[in-house]
């Protein structure tokens, strides 16, 4: 493999990497802060790229200004679902919260597929060319992509370490009854986590609609991996959740050009039964009751 | 005085076990009240249901005049009532000041509340640890953790539960005087197992069992009833 190649393939890892951040940052809000597995977190990404994909197509507005429209209306979805549905379950047994969430995916994954049917979906409006830089060549698409989820990314994680909501989210994390002893309010802030995790997805569903075609199981198909990465960087580590999402999207772009993308995806599980096996924990989790 | 904390006619059923029977209690402001009981005596029951961790199967709950009884614990918390746990609940992987920060309720700008973290951190003796992680204190430095993010909650009445369990002689001398010191801040609700110390800094005490008051006055009316005597300190206490 020569330099340039390895640069090349580094870099197209890096964009898929990215966005598999911003869909993992979410699900792991979710799960550190609420103590759900959300199941229907890809359907707030086929969320955002469909609406997106609308806004682009019948208002003719660009699809950058489609990315924190995307944010917009997945926090109001999110706020809605965590308020009317999700909180409604807490308290109940961790299966009947599973299933009200795996329940929300089919439902969501039924409304796509009837009203957009399963056709593959695309836009050209937005950014085109290339950028080159050296012997890289990225598109201008995917370098959008790419500031975009540094700069979702970098914020998210601004908002979580130093803000006082972000206090209170870490807090709540840690320990619910401490958190509500010290005056958090716990409802108000899983409404909070919940609905910057599904702004998250819905504004990454944005940006796949960008550099991807758009069909109902897209966001499905990439919370797998954002799941994935959130149990390799440690079940509610924001941190560990970044670190892993690049390093998938690395590997993934190495293995599926040196094999294929099945063999990426076998790679990749293989990785999470090895780190299973040796760090059950994850890279920057911590042990269970420490 | 004025009363802080009133408490009516208490009950709290888990299924068929009926943890809390009927208590009543009133505190007064500036007043140390030692609660205790053997395990099981629904001490802590109690005190979940005053913080507003369990709602109580019926009675009333009333911090300062206002009844609390089916507020959330986070609003009581605000309300003014700080607790400790019986079992430390700090946040393990934030920093020692930022587990205060977090209980100080945000006010003119997070570098004031930093401030005003440490300088509740210097008064419970762990400013020297304010940057170090929760997770890494020993249990008597995490017990004063806990007393101090109660303090942050600029409470009227802190409820400590078993804050000396497992503390050295030394540790536990000096944490009973600074709860002392406390009631100048605080009316203060004390449950502990090390019943003739705590006796020594409480204004009055009642002494629970089966969920239910079995004795209440003054530490030496306590000291001499004979069924609590019996029960909990012993035939040869002094």
């Amino acid at each position: 493999m020569t330099f340039p190649l390895f640069l090349q393939l580094l870099t197209n890892g890096l964009v898929v990497g990215a966005l598999l951040a911003i869909v993992a940052l979410g699900v792991a809000l979710i799960f550190g802060v609420v103590r759900v597995v959300n199941f229907a977190h890809g359907e707030f990404v086929t969320l955002g790229a469909f609406a997106t994909y609308l806004v682009v197509t019948q208002l003719n507005i660009s699809p950058l200004l489609g990315i924190p429209l995307a944010f917009v209306l997945g926090a109001a979805v999110g706020a809605g679902i965590q308020a009317a549905i999700v909180s409604r379950a807490a308290g109940r047994p961790e299966l009947d919260v599973l299933m009200v969430t795996y329940a929300l995916s089919i439902i969501g994954l039924g409304i796509f597929s009837s009203a957009f049917s399963g056709d593959f979906r695309s836009y050209s409006e937005g950014p085109s060319g290339i950028f080159t830089l050296g012997s890289v060549v990225i598109g201008l698409r995917s370098l959008t992509v790419l500031l975009v989820c540094l700069i979702v990314g970098v914020g998210t994680i601004l908002v979580v370490q130093r803000t006082r909501i972000g206090l209170a989210l870490r807090a709540l994390a840690q320990s619910r009854d401490s958190a509500a002893a010290c005056g958090i309010n716990v409802p108000a802030a899983e409404l909070f986590a919940f609905a910057l995790a599904v702004g998250l997805a819905a504004a990454a569903g944005a940006l796949v609609s960008l550099i991807g075609t758009i069909h109902p199981r897209v966001g499905h198909d990439l919370v797998l991996d954002a799941f994935v990465v959130v149990v390799l960087g440690g079940m509610g580590s924001i941190g560990g959740a970044v670190l892993a999402a690049i390093a998938i999207g690395i590997v993934n772009a190495f293995t599926s050009f040196a094999l294929d993308d099945s063999w990426a995806r076998i790679l990749t599980y293989c990785l999470l039964y090895a780190t299973l096996l040796l760090r059950p924990h994850g890279l920057l989790g911590r042990h269970v009751g420490a | 005085m004025s009363g802080i904390l009133t408490v009516v006619d208490a009950h709290k059923r888990f299924g068929g076990i009926h943890a809390v029977r009927g208590v009543s209690l009133a505190l007064n402001s500036g007043e140390l009240l030692g609660l205790f009981g053997p395990n099981g005596a629904g001490k802590t029951t109690l005190f979940n249901m005053i913080a507003g961790l369990y709602p109580p199967t019926s009675g009333r709950i009333e911090l300062a005049s206002r009844d609390v009884t089916r507020e959330p614990a986070f609003r009581r918390a605000r309300a003014g009532i700080g607790r400790t746990f019986q079992v430390c609940r700090p946040f393990r992987g934030l920093t020692v000041a930022e587990n205060v920060l977090a209980a100080i309720p945000p006010g003119s700008g997070v570098g004031d509340d930093r401030a005003r973290a440490r300088e509740i951190l210097d008064a419970v003796g762990l400013l020297p640890k304010a940057e170090d992680a929760a997770g890494s204190l020993t249990l008597g430095m995490l017990k004063r953790l806990e007393v101090a993010r109660a303090l942050a909650l600029e409470p009227k009445l802190l409820l400590l539960d078993e804050p000396l369990a497992g503390l050295t002689a030394s540790e536990t001398s000096d944490l009973l005087g600074f709860i002392q010191g406390l009631k100048a801040r605080a009316s203060i609700i004390l449950v502990d197992h090390n019943v003739r110390q705590s006796l020594g800094v409480c204004d009055r005490a009642i002494v629970m069992d089966a969920g239910a008051v079995i004795a209440s006055g003054s530490p030496d009316t306590i000291r001499r009833d004979p069924g609590v005597r019996r029960a909990y300190l012993g035939e040869s206490a002094a």
